[in-house]
């Protein structure tokens, strides 16, 4: 057997997707009348092919000459065996794609097209993966650059840089076989999707000072849960602690992992509340500006240890407490869109509560209580 | 542990590719020197240059490019003054040559590629419909091979450059370049193995196409790429000198190539008729100028036969009379512009009547030039007896008149006299005359008594010999005259020639007769094959009653008056050497490429069906016989032994049924086991896994535990170890059960 049954947790998608082969007679069936999104194109040498055959045949059949005839033959023998040879390279692979898992503007990403021969004896050459981003229109096209032999798999990556904010819709267009002479092309739809939301860049900003109070004041150590300060308990580890926060001794002794429980450095933790209204944010560029700041802040915050929980006005809160809730909040402001329409309400938070709102028509301000502590 | 075998890497790919773009375009010009008149230098230069930068792929590599912009600019003047100088399938074919010259140095894009596959193609197509030779053929099997090849190459190196295989800068490709054989040696056992299938696999699709492609009888048939002929074999000219005939007979090669179908009966000793020659003059003879202007005359086509043969058709399809007998002619290029023919027959068939020309006082056929390929037709209902018929009286009165108010007086005689013609000094004539004499005894004779008397006069003088010397010059200054009196032995030209010069002092009329004697029988392909060494000078006297009597005088032939001896077709000894393997091969290529037609489509399509009809009918009357053996076998007397034999034979049967019952596999998994990867076991719990798989999968309903039970079993069977396997024997029987 090619493939072990552990492999089968995968969604694979293309012709040999099945693990029980198809039989023959469907095979044959599908290579006349091919499933939906199924086709065969000719290329431009193929056209040319086409029609410098049309053109012996008609020689042929005006002059009665058997080697016209011979010529003839070689030529649709070309072309059927184009045809037959790229559908028969392309029924027996399978695939799937696989992204990253976070994405963020500027920085690279990997979107990778895993492709496996499902055959027992003959290797796969030449496929062309068409694969893309729906949402930006961006595309590029991956090509199996080695053969593949039977029951290998390999994966071709798209190393991808997005360029602006927004939840992303990776997509396989098609799957397109070209071997072996490149007259005829099988294509075959992807029918592999994925959805990654793209985070926003980060952006330098400025601190303004605030004295006696709010974000970088040192105040004094409480008994709430933090990621620095003084240790004041234990518990087991769970997904999405950082690795630092284990307590490698403790963890040794007990047999399990189990991480520290440290108290706050500071008092001062704050509340990011974004408002995305349409009204207070009159330009596109502003509003991405305000979202990489703001994803620039609650990450700068979370590392200090001050950050609290974060809402975007008509969504529900977000307690901060891991990284994960920090993703968490960040596909949220990559999923926000700019409506100028758009109207959440105003925001009603207590104090300690950072919103943000338009600075001199170009710039964005981090408002705490009334006072600007950041601009971008 | 087997040695992983060193991937090719992209430029590695590009020069390989590169390489087998340079061996499609030597094939592709190569094919030019099957043109014995076409102009070699152009394909020369080809062949030089290209074998030159495949032998020093660096000099090639570091050549400017400015030299290829100046070659490319270089073709238009040498297309030019071809176009100017020559007609335009030479010039065709050169321009074709140039530029898969360029071509072939220079391919990088896809197009540029497809370029030069086309350009070779279509040079190889031309050379073949000029040639039809064998030869084309093994050039576009080895020319397919190399092509896909080269267009699979191109694809896998657009592929592994990931689409960029049109921006690969040449030289960093042939910086790497090592040698050829170290190329060679990274080459991949199973890459040879795929190309290999994939050329069988193109080979048996085109064959098929070219079986099937449906054939239509078309009229008015387009003739393309003719070229002008070549230079007939001297001996089979309009005119011949004494000793040509012989010179020919050197030659080996295979002139002429009969196939016959429907006919029982051969002629033991078969004559190829190609011309009959009337005038004479010392030593030589020619067609008189008359019969000349009338076969290049344009009313000498066949469409025009019906004036003299009546009862003759010519065609450019064979007749739908399935009784006639065929006799298919293959002659080969360069032989000559006459046709040869076995005798008189009821149809002339040639794909182009157009280019047919016939003299019927010859009784000759030819073509309006010395053919450069292979020429075939057909003759059907032949009467191989040694006569031949004169044109009617009344017809060639009017032939001769109509065309003598053209011509110019001059001091030759006009045909028919040109029959009687004999040598110009009185000596010889008066040598003749008297041996005339002698032969009649003075008496009238008929024509027929004479040719008889004549060959065996000739026979008690002189002895058949290759090597002559003619006697010097006395008072008779004819060479053949000389001979005649001389005891000294001759050739068949010799014998001819003082026979016809012998009937003409009797006042016979006579002519010589230039073809093929005999041959020899290809018992592969069931065919004659004439060879140039079977040329043969003989007679013809006209018997006064409208026909034309052949008269062989070399010693040897038979004579005249005798009947001519025949032999049945299917008890013909042949030749069945190697030589007649590699010829009977050329015979397949022309009956079965070159003259395929609907007819013989036709025919393949009923060989088909007689071929599963009878393997039908086969295994219809084994079947039957079977049953009525095992019918007789029971209702025969049952006697102890056969008791036994019966029970013991139903034991043995039922054994082998109640022991396959106890293994876990069943006979076809027995049998394939050893041809499948992995454990039979392991494999069979694998596919029975899959199957309830996809039947959990069909169903809504919860699995009963039973069934869990068995899947685990299975999955036990499929990855855990073998001592800890249940029985698969009772787990697969289990399996079945739920599946």
């Amino acid at each position: 057997m090619s493939l072990s049954a552990a492999k089968d947790q995968f969604a694979w998608r293309g012709p040999a997707s099945d693990r029980a082969a198809k039989p023959f007679s469907t095979k044959v069936k599908e290579l006349f009348i091919p499933p939906k999104g199924e086709k065969v194109l000719p290329t431009a040498s193929g056209m040319m092919l086409i029609l410098i055959g049309l053109c012996i045949g008609l020689a042929a059949y005006n002059t009665e000459n058997n080697i016209l005839f011979a010529a003839l033959s070689l030529l649709v023998a070309t072309i059927v065996m184009s045809g037959l040879f790229c559908w028969s390279n392309i029924i027996s692979a399978r695939w799937r794609l696989e992204t990253s898992p976070t994405f963020r503007v500027g920085e690279d990403g990997e979107i990778s097209v895993v492709i496996e021969n499902a055959r027992q004896r003959f290797p796969l050459f030449c496929l062309l993966f068409d694969v893309g981003n729906e949402k930006t229109g961006e595309s590029t096209a991956l090509h199996l650059r080695e053969s593949l032999d039977p029951g290998a798999s390999c994966r071709l990556v798209w190393r991808y840089r997005p360029t602006q904010r927004c939840v992303a819709h990776f997509r396989i267009f098609e799957a397109v076989s070209s071997f072996p002479f490149g007259f005829l092309r099988k294509h075959v739809p992807g029918e592999c999707a994925a959805e990654a939301k793209i985070w926003p860049a980060r952006i330098e900003y400025r601190r303004l000072k605030m004295v006696g109070s709010g974000f970088g004041w040192q105040g004094a150590s409480t008994k709430k849960k933090g990621s620095t300060g003084e240790l004041i308990g234990l518990r087991q580890y769970a997904r999405g602690d950082a690795p630092r926060s284990i307590h490698w001794k403790v963890s040794a002794r007990q047999g399990n992992l189990v991480v520290k429980q440290n108290a706050a450095e500071s008092q001062a933790r704050y509340s990011l509340i974004v408002n995305p209204s349409g009204y207070l944010w009159p330009k596109e560029a502003l509003f991405e500006k305000m979202c990489s700041f703001v994803t620039s802040l609650a990450e700068d915050l979370f590392l200090a240890g001050d950050l609290d929980c974060c809402q975007i006005l008509g969504g529900s809160k977000i307690k901060i407490s891991r990284v994960a809730d920090l993703g968490t909040f960040f596909d949220e402001i990559s999923a926000l869109e700019w409506q100028l329409d758009s109207n959440v309400g105003e925001n009603t938070e207590q104090s300690r509560a950072v919103t943000f709102s338009p600075l001199n028509g170009n710039s964005v301000g981090a408002v705490v209580n009334g006072k600007t502590i950041a601009e971008a | 542990m087997e040695r992983q075998s060193q991937r090719l890497s992209v430029h590695d790919l590009y020069r390989v590719k590169w390489l087998i773009g340079a061996f499609m375009a030597l094939i592709s010009v190569g094919a030019l020197y099957n043109l014995k008149t076409h102009n070699w230098i152009p394909a020369s230069v080809t062949v030089a240059a290209i074998t030159l930068c495949v032998l020093l792929p660096k000099l090639y590599a570091n050549a400017p490019a400015a030299l290829w912009k100046i070659f490319a600019f270089s073709i238009v003047p040498l297309v030019s003054i071809d176009i100017f100088a020559k007609e335009t399938v030479p010039a065709l074919l050169n321009l074709n040559t140039w530029l898969i010259l360029y071509r072939s140095l220079n391919h990088q894009k896809r197009r540029e590629e497809m370029q030069l596959v086309l350009l070779c193609l279509f040079l190889l197509v031309m050379t073949g419909m000029l040639t039809a030779s064998i030869l084309f053929g093994l050039q576009l099997l080895v020319f397919a091979g190399l092509a896909i090849s080269f267009l699979s190459i191109g694809t896998i190196l657009d592929s592994k450059s990931a689409g960029a295989s049109e921006s690969i800068d040449p030289s960093d490709a042939w910086k790497e370049h090592s040698g050829w054989l170290n190329l060679a040696g990274s080459m991949r056992y199973r890459n040879v193995v795929i190309g290999s299938a994939m050329f069988s696999v193109l080979i048996g699709i085109a064959g098929f196409s070219f079986l099937f492609i449906p054939r239509v009888d078309v009229e008015n048939k387009v003739n393309l790429f003719n070229m002008k002929g070549a230079a007939s074999q001297t001996g089979f000219s309009e005119s011949v000198q004494l000793g040509e005939v012989t010179s020919i007979k050197n030659d080996t090669r295979v002139a002429l190539r009969v196939d016959v179908a429907g006919e029982r009966v051969v002629p033991a000793m078969p004559y190829w008729r190609m011309l009959a020659l009337d005038a004479y003059s010392n030593g030589g003879f020619s067609i008189s100028p008359s019969l000349k202007e009338m076969l290049d005359d344009e009313d000498s086509t066949p469409y025009r036969a019906v004036r003299y043969w009546k009862d003759r058709w010519f065609a450019d399809a064979p007749s739908r009379d399935q009784t006639r007998d065929r006799w298919t002619f293959f002659v080969e290029p360069g032989v000559s512009k006459f046709l040869p023919i076995v005798g008189s027959f009821k149809q002339f068939t040639y794909t182009n009547l157009n280019d047919v020309r016939i003299a019927p006082q010859m009784h000759a056929f030819a073509l309006k030039e010395t053919p450069s390929k292979m020429v075939s037709y057909q003759l059907e209902d032949v009467d191989f007896s040694a006569r031949v018929p004169d044109v009617p009286a009344e017809r060639m009165r009017d032939l001769s008149v109509r065309r003598v108010t053209n011509r110019v007086d001059s001091d030759s005689p006009e045909y028919p006299k040109t029959l009687l013609e004999l040598p110009a000094d009185e000596a010889s004539r008066a040598y003749l005359s008297a041996v005339a004499r002698e032969i009649t005894g003075g008496a009238p004779i008929n024509a027929l008594e004479f040719a008889t008397r004549a060959a065996n006069y000739l026979s008690r003088t002189h002895s058949y010999s290759m090597n002559i010397t003619l006697p010097p010059v006395t008072d008779i200054q004819d060479p053949v005259v000389r001979w005649l009196r001389s005891d000294l032995d001759g050739h068949c030209e010799f014998f001819a020639s003082s026979f016809i010069l012998l009937a003409r002092a009797a006042g016979f009329e006579s002519r010589v007769v230039i073809g093929f004697k005999g041959g020899a029988w290809n018992a592969f392909e069931n065919y004659y094959m004439i060879r140039n060494s079977d040329a043969h000078a003989w007679c013809e006297i006209y018997d006064g009653v409208g026909n034309w009597i052949r008269v062989d005088p070399t010693p040897g032939s038979e004579l005249p008056a005798s009947p001519g001896s025949t032999v049945a077709l299917e008890s013909q000894i042949g030749e069945s050497d190697s030589l007649a393997y590699v010829d009977s091969l050329r015979m397949l290529w022309y009956r079965r490429i070159v003259n395929f037609d609907e007819q013989s489509q036709k025919e393949v399509a009923i060989q088909l069906k007689d071929f599963f009809l009878a393997y039908m009918q086969v295994a219809e009357e084994w079947a039957i016989r079977a049953v009525k053996q095992i019918y007789d076998w029971i209702v025969a007397p049952w006697s102890l032994a056969k008791l036994f034999y019966t029970s013991t034979s139903l034991f043995i049967a039922v054994s082998i049924l109640l022991f396959q019952r106890n293994l876990a596999l069943n006979y076809r998994e027995l049998l394939l086991a050893p041809f499948k990867r992995g454990d039979p076991i392991r494999r069979k719990a694998s596919k029975l896994l899959a199957k309830s798989e996809q039947k959990r999968r069909k169903r809504s309903k919860g699995t009963p535990e039973d069934r869990e039970a068995v899947i685990s079993e299975l999955k036990r069977l499929r990855f855990g170890r073998k001592e800890t396997w249940p029985n698969p024997r009772l787990v697969f029987k289990e399996a079945r059960r739920w599946l």
